[in-house]
C-alpha cells in the first residue's frame, strides 16, 4: 500500500501525528484502530520523545514513523488479502 | 368488482383514493419549508415529476442549521475526556482556556471530521481553535447561514 496522500508534506510532528491517525483510519477493525491510536500517543509514541531537541532527531523520527505506519498497513492488508 | 367493467376507470378511482388517502413520501420542496399548510394544491400530490421541483428524501438527515451544528460541536466536545463539562464554553481556546495541547486538538478536529463526515484539510484544520470557529468553519463548508 502507498503512503496516503500528503506524506511528503509531513514536517512538523503535529502533522505527523494527523498523518498518523488518517493512517489508522484506513485499519480494517475498531479494536486496531483504537489499539494503534494509543500506541502513537502513550506507548512508543509522542511521550517518549517528548525531550528530543535535535531538529535532525526529529526529522529522522517523523521518517521512520511514517515507514514503521506504511509498513503496519502493508501488513493488514496482507492478512485480510 | 365485476370483471366486465372496463380497467380505466378503475384505475382512475385507485388513483383518486390514492392522492387522497395515501401520504406519499414525494412533496416539493417549496411546501416542505412552510410551516402552515396553504390554501391551494396538496403538497403530497406530485405535480409535475421534474428534477428540482419534487425531490425524494430517502435517508437524508434534516438539513443542518447553525442551531444543530452547534449542538453537535458541543456534544462531541463534552464526551472528549480531557475537557471538563463545565469549563467549556463556546469561546473557549482549546490550548489558553482549556489546557490541551496541540495533539488533543488534532483529535478534536478529527473527532468533528467523524462527527460531520467530512474532511477538513491540515491548513485550515489548524487554525480552529475554538469551538465557535469550528461551528463556523462547518457551516461555511455545509452552506449553512442564518
Amino acid at each position: 500500500m502507498l503512503p496516503l496522500v500528503g506524506v511528503e508534506l509531513v514536517q512538523t510532528p503535529v502533522q505527523l501525528y494527523r498523518y498518523l491517525l488518517r493512517c489508522c483510519r484506513q485499519l480494517p477493525t475498531a479494536a486496531m484502530q483504537q489499539h494503534y491510536r494509543h500506541a502513537i500517543r502513550q506507548v512508543s509514541g509522542y511521550n517518549s520523545h517528548s525531550d528530543e531537541d535535535d531538529p535532525e532527531r526529529i526529522q529522522m523520527i517523523i521518517q521512520r514513523a511514517i515507514a514503521d505506519a506504511d509498513w503496519i498497513l502493508e501488513k493488514v492488508r496482507m492478512e485480510t488479502f | 368488482m365485476r370483471l366486465t367493467e372496463p380497467l380505466t376507470p378503475f384505475l382512475l378511482r385507485i388513483a383518486r383514493w390514492e392522492t387522497s388517502h395515501y401520504s406519499p413520501s414525494w412533496r416539493l420542496v417549496s411546501c416542505s419549508s412552510a410551516s402552515a399548510p396553504s390554501p391551494g394544491p396538496r403538497c403530497g400530490v406530485p405535480l409535475i415529476p421534474s428534477v428540482g421541483l419534487l425531490c425524494r428524501q430517502y435517508g437524508d438527515l434534516p438539513p443542518l442549521t447553525l442551531e444543530s451544528i452547534k449542538d453537535r460541536v458541543m456534544y462531541v466536545l463534552k464526551l472528549y475526556d480531557k475537557i471538563s463539562p463545565e469549563k467549556l464554553q463556546t469561546s473557549s481556546h482549546f490550548m489558553k482556556d482549556l489546557g490541551l495541547d496541540s495533539l488533543d486538538q488534532v483529535e478534536i478536529i478529527m473527532a468533528m471530521e467523524d462527527e460531520f463526515g467530512f474532511e477538513i484539510p491540515d491548513a485550515e484544520a489548524e487554525k480552529l481553535m475554538t469551538p465557535e470557529e469550528i461551528v463556523q468553519y462547518i457551516a461555511d463548508k455545509k452552506d449553512v447561514y442564518e
